[in-house]
């Protein structure tokens, strides 16, 4: 009979993308793509994906074995609450209530519940409790971590050169694959003036 | 009838000492009695900079209809309404020294500003001459030049150019700097225009506007009270976005001709004065031809140092080639996208541009891929700067790309002006044999 972690894992992985979809589908669905979407899809999974891997080796150089099932357990459930909750369900309740969602208030539940989950994947690395090696290693690992993100940050808005640089890709479609557009010149303007700058 | 002839020599004497008097009194006065009688009338209109030093830029204006008001240029006082914080506004006046002064009303198009002194001046109002000099008119214009006292030089008046964007008569004589916002004067001494600019290229043709600007802006100023800088900003967006509908309007004019390009037809000359202009372009090799048009609107209105209102330059970009793939021609129009990216044009503190992308249906369903970027314009609600670059999507020998820039517009006129562009694309492929 197939372990209960091995039926666990695809369904939670399942149950993530799907709330990712729910999550990201109507908020972009207007204004992007559907290969935007999937872009960002594809984007979140390799995270993840590399997150799960990096705590599976740890475990297999601590322990011998994997443990990939459990680890995509516990990555899976908090990307889960992460998307299906802190981005949606709370955001939801608060508009839903009229009180305010200041703009990047789930930054701070979304770090609580990375932080959760790591401490949730070094035990399970971890041989018996919760390995102080490991524990430090990981914390420094996090704190160079955050420290180059915040650099990142600081550099992107303090660089002139960028900012002398308009913020579009150039990428053009090969006109094989272009598909017939579906506004014509004066209702499509129109139509991206109000979705892009209509706000404004 | 025979006149005795002792009646005939003191009759004759009378009549020439008659004539002799009434010529002296029709003599205009000379440009020293000019000077003299005009120059109470015309101060020094000081703008200080608190950052730079205590650095100035001088220029000049002068008093009509009120006491307390004083004409002059708006490029000579503009820093006062965009950096107020960094700027002040004085007068100085012949008899009564340092005064501060404060803005009126603005006329951007014609250049033209009313000042408001805090006192009075004691100095007789000058008269406004609302009708345009004749040809070969001798003239006068007065004004202090630079770091020099104040000069009045002589000239004559030959005619208006129509080459600017608001009519300015041509004083052939020598305006300098700081003359800005001085009067051009008949010879009786009534002013016929402001000194507003001299020719870059040619020896001592300046431009004035005209003095029927100054009247106009005078009767269509109901208040007294200088507005807040925020209302006159307001008002200089406004006058902005009149000058832009003039632009659309002339979008429709037949000098707006299209333009062929290979198989392309793209939007042609944009301003009557200067017509595009198109040249090949050395390729790194021989797999493709290239060919570059770039069409300018040769006016634009001045706004500050760092920011003109309704200018547009359009760029386009042809690529053809025997021997790439339609693949290749795409990364090519996509390289040439990658160069335009770069928009350094400003030192100053500008707003981050914000892009998107769209894909449209052109004329005959062309499939059109379009970037757009606007960013505001700092201090002018409502105005923005554009970046346009779109692209017909077509299978084949050949690529195009057009780039448009628009400084200071407004959304409404910003969209006219980009869906006559994209309006005048077609494309004609080539008939195989």
């Amino acid at each position: 009979m197939m372990p209960r972690s091995l039926i666990a894992a695809p369904i939670l992985i399942l149950a993530w993308l799907a709330a990712q979809l729910w999550v990201y589908f109507p908020t972009y669905s207007g204004v992007a793509d559907a290969a935007f979407i999937t872009k960002l899809m594809v984007e979140e999974i390799a995270i993840l994906a590399c997150w799960i891997s990096a705590w599976s080796w740890v475990t297999w150089q601590e322990q011998g074995r994997t443990r990939l099932a459990e680890h995509t357990i516990i990555a899976a459930s908090a990307s889960f609450i992460d998307a299906g909750v802190l981005n949606y369900a709370v955001p939801w309740m608060f508009f839903n209530l009229g009180w305010p969602w200041p703009t990047d208030t789930h930054n701070i539940p979304n770090t609580v519940i990375i932080t959760l989950a790591a401490l949730i994947h070094l035990h399970l690395a971890s041989r018996i409790g919760l390995n102080l090696r490991l524990f430090i290693l990981w914390l420094a690992g996090s704190v160079l971590a955050i420290s180059l993100v915040t650099a990142h940050t600081w550099a992107k808005k303090n660089d002139r050169a960028a900012a002398d640089k308009l913020p579009y890709s150039p990428n053009i479609y090969a006109p094989t694959f272009v598909v017939k557009p579906e506004h014509k010149l004066a209702e499509g303007l129109e139509h991206m003036w109000s979705k892009a700058w209509g706000d404004q | 009838m025979h006149l005795p002839n002792r009646l005939v020599s003191p009759f004759l004497a009378i009549l020439l000492l008659c004539s002799i008097s009434i010529t002296a009194f029709a003599a205009p006065p000379n440009s020293r009695q000019l000077y003299e009688r005009i120059r109470p009338s015309v101060v020094e209109v000081v703008t200080k900079n608190r950052t730079n030093l205590g650095v100035s830029s001088v220029a000049s204006g002068f008093v009509t209809h009120r006491k307390d008001w004083v004409i002059t240029n708006y490029h000579a006082i503009s820093d006062s309404i965009f950096e107020p914080d960094d700027h002040t506004l004085q007068i100085v006046s012949m008899g009564q020294g340092e005064l501060k002064a404060e803005i009126v009303a603005v006329d951007i198009q014609n250049d033209l500003a009313i000042l408001k002194v805090e006192q009075a001046l004691r100095v007789p109002l000058l008269e406004l001459r609302e009708t345009l000099p004749d040809r070969g008119e001798s003239g006068y214009s007065m004004g202090k030049p630079g770091g020099y006292q104040h000069s009045i030089v002589t000239g004559t008046f030959n005619g208006v150019t129509d080459k600017t964007s608001t009519p300015l008569i041509i004083f052939s004589g020598a305006i300098n700097g700081g003359m800005s916002g001085g009067p051009t004067l008949d010879v009786e001494g009534r002013v016929i225009g402001v000194n507003v600019a001299s020719s870059t290229q040619y020896q001592l043709v300046g431009l004035a506007v005209p003095a029927e600007a100054v009247g106009q802006m005078i009767r269509s100023k109901t208040s007294q009270k200088p507005p807040s800088l925020d209302d006159l900003r307001k008002d200089i967006a406004r006058q902005v976005s009149a000058f832009n509908q003039q632009i659309v309007m002339r979008f429709d004019l037949p000098t707006h001709s299209v333009r062929r390009l290979g198989p392309f037809q793209v939007r042609g000359d944009i301003s009557r004065d200067q017509p595009c202009s198109a040249a090949r372009k050395d390729t790194p090799n021989d797999h493709y031809k290239r060919v570059d048009q770039r069409c300018d609107s040769s006016s634009s209105l001045y706004i500050s140092d760092q920011q003109n209102a309704g200018h547009i330059v359009m760029g386009s970009f042809w690529f053809n080639s025997e021997k790439m793939s339609a693949h290749g021609l795409a990364r090519l129009v996509e390289d040439q996208l990658t160069r335009l990216r770069n928009v350094k044009d400003n030192d100053g503190p500008t707003a981050s541009w914000n892009c998107t992308e769209q894909r449209l249906r052109g004329r005959f369903d062309l499939p059109i891929q379009l970037h757009a970027c606007r960013r505001a314009v700092e201090k002018l609600p409502g105005l923005f700067d554009y970046r346009f670059r779109y692209t017909p999507l077509v299978l084949g020998q050949d690529a195009l790309l057009v780039a448009i820039g628009m400084s200071g517009f407004d959304d409404q006129s910003a969209r006219a002006i980009l869906l006559k562009s994209m309006d005048s694309l077609s494309f004609t492929p080539k008939a195989k044999p």
